[in-house]
């Protein structure tokens, strides 16, 4: 049977690697991938997962029992992508979504405008402030709720709810500016 | 021009999933979680034995001197005394008891800092270039039950030659930590920045924290390696 995190967390308490593997794979993915949303540099991305794994493990004795981890882990991985970034003044870049055109299950006309779309607007978030580009990287790529987001940007959860609020609207003018043909919106 | 048609204007309305679908198809990882998790094991592993804090050394240390004291006073061979000296003698061993009950009282806290009350965690690239911006990050934890109230920190980074002997290139404290409070639940980190040597090589970066728990003196210590490589804006 499948232990719970609490339980993998009791054990990591205990020095146990295997616990620690485990954990490692259940969140490695989601945490390079927040990363990179900050570094927007693959390599730098996982030089900071795998310093906020380490410090994480090694501070794991101040995590509190029956608390969720991935808020507190995201908010490890989000101070050294910030660190990596600075370090190297990583500036983010665009890519268009490559891969994403060769799904058959629509027709090619319509995926074209659905991989266009998706296109914009991941430029679009990259083009908000950090500060509201966060709390949606970390509700619809990590899947954290408003109150871990806020657990883990250590704001309260109405600023969350906030912030949220003002980036969906940005990202609404941007990809409405975009349709209207004015690039860079 | 509007690249959308205009019987899908409506779609302007931003999904939840069109922002998950968005992320998630430009942030596909390729990497290789096996081999990330090799390095962070690798890290974790306990550092080898010339790289660990000595604190059996005192304890050794104390015990070698008794077993010399005690060799030293019941010596049959000795040759007789008269009272006079014996009474010195005595009062000697009552101050060499003496002595050892202080190194006692300094030896519990030793004992204790095996169960890591206080972990000391620094981290920073592991290479960085000669002469550039070094950022340290200084985390201090305290174990339950523990109250640990710290004298300044000191970091020094030290070079390491062939021969494996070092030289202080740099030292500096961290005199804001002075006399604060360490308690569980409540870890203390802080950033330092200097300036990495000019010179290329293995340098050791240590940090030693001093200090007390329950009024007994303790020391707790980290020391991890840093590579500094030429820097070609130098050249």
């Amino acid at each position: 049977m499948a232990e719970t995190e609490f339980e993998l967390i009791s054990r990591i308490k205990q020095g146990d690697r295997r616990a620690m593997e485990a954990i490692f794979q259940t969140h490695v993915e989601a945490a390079v991938r927040l990363a990179y949303m900050i570094t927007h540099d693959w390599p730098t991305a996982e030089d900071a997962v795998q310093e906020a794994f380490i410090q994480a493990f090694r501070s794991i004795r101040t995590f509190k029992d029956g608390m969720a981890f991935k808020p507190w882990f995201s908010r490890i991985v989000i101070n050294k992508a910030k660190r990596v970034r600075h370090k190297f003044r990583v500036e983010p870049e665009y890519v268009p979504n490559m891969d994403a055109g060769s799904s058959l299950e629509f027709p090619p006309e319509d995926q074209a405008l659905a991989n266009e779309r998706a296109d914009r607007l991941y430029a679009a978030i990259n083009r908000l402030d950090e500060k509201h580009r966060l709390p949606i990287v970390l509700k619809y790529l990590s899947g954290l709720t408003e109150l871990e987001i806020a657990a883990a940007l250590k704001v309260p959860q109405s600023t969350v709810k906030s912030r949220l609020y003002v980036a969906r609207q940005r990202l609404k003018a941007s990809l409405e500016a975009s349709e209207r043909g004015e690039f860079g919106a | 021009m509007s690249l959308v048609p205009d019987g899908k204007k409506k779609d302007l309305q931003i999904a939840d999933q069109e922002i998950t679908n968005a992320l998630e198809q430009h942030t596909m990882w390729q990497g290789s979680p096996q081999r990330m998790w090799s390095a962070v094991e690798a890290r974790l592993k306990p550092a080898p034995w010339y790289k660990q804090r000595m604190s059996w050394i005192p304890a050794l240390a104390a015990a070698m001197i008794l077993v010399l004291i005690l060799f030293t006073q019941g010596d049959p061979a000795q040759p007789p005394v008269d009272p006079g000296v014996g009474q010195t003698e005595i009062m000697r061993f009552e101050d060499t008891a003496a002595q050892f009950r202080t190194m006692a009282a300094f030896d519990q806290p030793l004992a204790a800092e095996k169960a890591n009350p206080v972990t000391v965690a620094v981290e920073f690239p592991d290479a960085v270039e000669a002469g550039s911006e070094l950022n340290l990050e200084v985390t201090l934890t305290a174990a339950e039950g523990t109250a640990f109230t710290m004298e300044t920190p000191i970091i020094r980074l030290m070079h390491t030659d062939k021969n494996g002997l070092f030289t202080i290139a740099a030292e500096l404290s961290i005199d804001s930590w002075n006399q604060k409070d360490l308690a569980y639940g409540s870890p203390l980190s802080g950033a330092v920045s200097l300036t990495a040597p000019g010179e290329p090589g293995s340098y050791l970066v240590e940090v030693s924290v001093f200090g007390s728990i329950d009024g007994h003196p303790v020391f707790f210590g980290e020391t991890k390696s840093l590579t500094v490589i030429e820097n070609p804006k130098e050249e």
